[in-house]
C-alpha cells in the first residue's frame, strides 16, 4: 500500500521535473545512497530509478560515528523541496476555486454543520483533535550548510544514523529522531551529533559553511492513518506520515479523495458526479 | 605583470602556454627539479584561456596512444580523486553523477575507460530512457559517477602553488621559440602549436557554451549533442563542434540553437538564468603529442593537442612530459 502511494508520488514529481517550472518548484534529479537498508532488494525498488547494491568500495567510503555501514543501495530519484512547491499547489488550489480560511479548530464537531465533509490533515497535532494515542512528535533537528560541490543524497537508515541531502541553495545535514519530544528549539548536543556524524558520512563537509539549525516535529505514528472516522460519518483522516510526507503525499491524497467520494455519496450529494 | 622575456636564463625550464596543461606541467617540473628555475611564458592567462571555457567534466573518450591507454586515465583519475579528498572548495573538484543518452547508438554513450575507472557505471533502465524528451527518442543510455572540475578555481589552486614555490609567469606573445633564451622549452601552447611547432595537424574545433545559473541541476545530462554539466557555481550548457572554425566571438544563432535544443530535450532547464556565453577553440589533433624534439639548439618537449580533454588528461600528459625531461637529463648527464 505504501509502495503504491510512493509510486504515484514519484511519478507526479517526475512529471513536474519534466516541465519548465522544475526549478521554481524545487525539484531536482539526484543520486541517492541509502545505507544499511533492509530488506535487499527493497519493496520500493520499482518506485525509483535504477536501484543497485553498492560495492564494498563504495560503502567503505562513507563512515559513521559508531561502527561501520554494512551495506548500501544507490539509485536515481528526486528531491522535492516543499517550501518551493507548496506555493504552486496553493495557487492551483485557489485558481480552481478553493478557499483558505485561517482559524483554530477546537473540535471537529464544530465543522460538521457547515461542511459536507471534513478531512483531517493536522499531522502531529491530530492527537488533540482525535482520541488517537498513537500520534506523537518524532523530533528532528537539522543543520543547513553551504557546500555547492555536494549534489547527492546520502541517508543512513539506522536509528542513530545521519543524513546529508543536497537542496537547491544549501545542503541539509541531519538528524535526530526523538520520540514524544515537542521541543522546537535547536539543542547543542544535537548540533554536535549532526556535525560529527555528518562529517563521517561525507568528509567533504569539512569545507562547508554553516547557515543555521532548525527543528521539525515529524508526525510519528506506527502507520499512516488514512481512513474514515469510526464514529463521525463526515470525517476522513489523512495524517501520521512520519518522515515520509513528501514521499507519499500524492498517493495518500488520491486514496483520501476516494474516501471523500464515499462520504459525499452517502449524503447523496449530486455534485460528486460533476466535480470529482 | 612580468612581461620581460629577457629575464630568462639558458638553464631555465620554460613552459610556453599557461592553460591547464601549461600550469600543471610547470608545477610538476618544479616538483621533479627542485633545483631548477621553472618559468612560464604565455600570451593568455586564466580566466582568458580556452581551459576557462570548459565545463570540466571527467569523461575519457579521448583517443589515447596505445602505449598509454592503461596508464593515463588511471593516473588522471587518481590525481583528481586526491584533490577532491583534499578539498573540493579549494581545488574546484566535485563528484558528479551523470547520464549519457543517445538516440543513435550505445557506442555514443559507452566508454571502456570510464567503465574501468568509475565506481558506478551501468546501463540506463527503460524508465530512465524516458527522462529526456520526447519519450521514446533516446534508446541508449549510461549512468555513472564521475568528477567535475571548476577550471577557474583549479587553475588558481595550481597557480598559487606554483608561485609559492618560486615560479615565475611572464605574460608575452611569441612568434617563435627562438625568442626564448633557454635551452629547454616545454611546449603547452595547444592551438598555438600549429604555428610554433609547425604542426599542421592541429586545428580548432570551435565550441560555444552557455554558462547559466540553475542550482536545481545536480546531475549532468548528455543527449546527443546537448549537454548540461553542473559545476560548483554555474551550469554549462553546450554545445557546438565546428571543425576548422577560428571564430572566437559568440554567435547568436549558436546560442539560440544550443538553448532551444537543451530546453526541448530537458524542459527542466528552461528557467535557467544565462550569465555568460563563451567560445573556446579546442586544439584538435589525432591525440595529444607528448614527445621530445631537438630544434635550433633547443630541446623542445611537446605537450599539446588535447582537444576536448585538456583538464581531464592534463595530470597524466604533464607527468608524461616531465618523465621525458627527466629521461633527457639522465641520459645526457647535464647539470641542472
Amino acid at each position: 500500500r505504501q509502495v503504491v502511494w510512493a509510486k504515484k508520488t514519484h511519478d507526479l514529481i517526475e512529471s513536474w521535473w519534466k516541465t519548465p517550472m522544475c526549478g521554481e518548484m524545487g525539484i531536482a534529479l539526484v543520486s541517492c545512497s541509502r545505507m544499511n537498508h533492509s530488506p535487499v532488494p527493497p519493496i520500493w525498488k520499482d518506485v525509483v530509478f535504477g536501484v543497485r547494491e553498492m560495492s564494498q568500495e563504495e560503502v567503505a567510503e562513507k563512515g559513521r560515528l559508531t561502527g561501520e555501514h554494512t551495506s548500501g543501495l544507490e539509485m536515481l530519484t528526486f528531491t522535492a523541496e516543499p517550501v518551493r512547491f507548496m506555493p504552486f499547489l496553493m495557487k492551483q488550489f485557489k485558481d480552481q476555486g478553493g478557499e483558505i480560511k485561517r482559524a483554530k479548530v477546537e473540535n471537529f464537531k464544530d465543522l460538521f454543520n457547515e461542511y459536507d465533509c471534513v478531512v483531517n490533515c493536522t499531522g502531529v497535532y491530530a492527537g488533540s483533535l482525535t482520541l488517537d494515542k498513537k500520534i506523537k512528535p518524532l523530533r528532528g533537528q537539522v543543520m543547513r550548510v553551504k557546500a555547492p560541490w555536494i549534489k547527492t543524497v546520502t541517508l543512513d537508515d539506522l536509528d542513530d544514523g545521519n543524513y546529508v541531502i543536497a537542496n537547491q541553495e544549501s545542503v541539509v545535514v541531519g538528524g535526530t529522531h526523538q520520540d514524544g519530544d515537542w521541543d522546537r528549539t535547536p539543542r547543542e548536543e544535537d548540533k554536535q551529533f549532526i556535525r560529527s556524524g555528518g562529517k563521517c558520512l561525507d568528509p567533504s563537509l569539512k569545507d562547508s559553511v554553516e547557515v543555521g539549525h532548525w527543528v521539525g516535529l515529524r508526525p510519528g505514528r506506527p502507520e499512516v492513518r488514512l481512513e474514515r472516522d469510526g464514529m463521525d460519518k463526515k470525517l476522513v483522516h489523512n495524517y501520521g506520515h512520519g518522515g515520509s510526507g513528501i514521499t507519499v503525499f500524492q498517493g495518500c491524497a488520491e486514496e483520501c479523495v476516494d474516501l471523500v467520494k464515499e462520504v459525499l455519496q452517502e449524503q447523496n450529494i449530486a455534485a460528486v458526479q460533476a466535480k470529482l | 605583470m612580468n612581461t620581460n622575456l629577457g629575464s630568462i636564463k639558458e638553464d631555465d625550464l620554460v613552459v610556453v602556454g599557461c592553460g591547464v596543461v601549461g600550469i600543471t606541467t610547470a608545477l610538476f617540473l618544479q616538483e621533479r627539479f627542485p633545483n631548477s628555475q621553472v618559468k612560464i611564458v604565455s600570451g593568455k592567462l586564466s580566466p582568458e584561456t580556452i581551459s576557462d571555457v570548459a565545463a570540466g567534466i571527467f569523461r575519457w573518450t579521448m583517443r589515447t596512444p596505445p602505449e598509454y591507454e592503461s596508464k593515463w586515465p588511471q593516473e588522471a583519475w587518481a590525481w583528481f580523486q586526491n584533490l577532491y579528498k583534499e578539498s573540493p572548495l579549494k581545488t574546484g573538484v566535485s563528484k558528479l553523477p551523470a547520464l549519457f543518452f543517445s538516440s543513435y547508438s550505445s557506442e555514443q554513450c559507452e566508454s571502456k575507460v570510464m567503465k574501468s575507472v568509475c565506481q558506478v557505471y551501468r546501463k540506463c533502465t527503460p524508465a530512465e530512457l524516458n527522462l529526456p524528451q520526447p519519450a521514446g527518442k533516446f534508446k541508449h543510455g549510461i549512468y555513472l559517477h564521475t568528477l567535475q572540475i571548476d577550471t577557474g578555481t583549479y587553475i588558481k589552486y595550481l597557480t598559487d602553488k606554483f608561485m609559492f614555490r618560486g615560479g615565475t609567469i611572464i605574460q608575452a606573445e611569441i612568434e617563435s621559440f627562438d625568442e626564448i633564451g633557454s635551452k629547454y622549452i616545454i611546449n603547452c601552447t595547444g592551438l598555438g602549436s600549429r604555428k610554433l611547432a609547425g604542426d599542421r595537424e592541429v586545428l580548432p574545433i570551435r565550441g560555444q557554451v552557455l554558462k547559466v545559473e540553475a542550482p536545481w541541476i545536480k546531475t549532468a545530462m548528455y543527449a546527443d549533442d546537448v549537454y548540461i554539466i553542473p559545476g560548483q557555481k554555474y551550469i554549462t550548457i553546450g554545445g557546438t563542434r565546428q571543425y576548422n572554425d577560428w571564430h572566437t566571438d559568440p554567435e547568436p544563432h549558436d546560442t539560440a540553437r544550443i538553448w532551444d535544443r537543451a530546453c526541448a530535450t530537458f524542459p527542466c532547464i528552461s528557467k535557467a538564468k544565462i550569465v555568460d556565453v563563451k567560445v573556446g577553440l579546442r586544439p584538435h589533433r589525432r591525440h595529444p603529442r607528448v614527445e621530445k624534439e631537438e630544434s635550433n639548439g633547443k630541446f623542445i618537449f611537446h605537450n599539446y593537442g588535447h582537444c576536448s580533454w585538456g583538464i581531464m588528461s592534463s595530470p597524466a600528459t604533464s607527468k608524461q612530459v616531465v618523465d621525458l625531461v627527466a629521461e633527457h637529463f639522465n641520459s645526457n648527464k647535464s647539470k641542472l
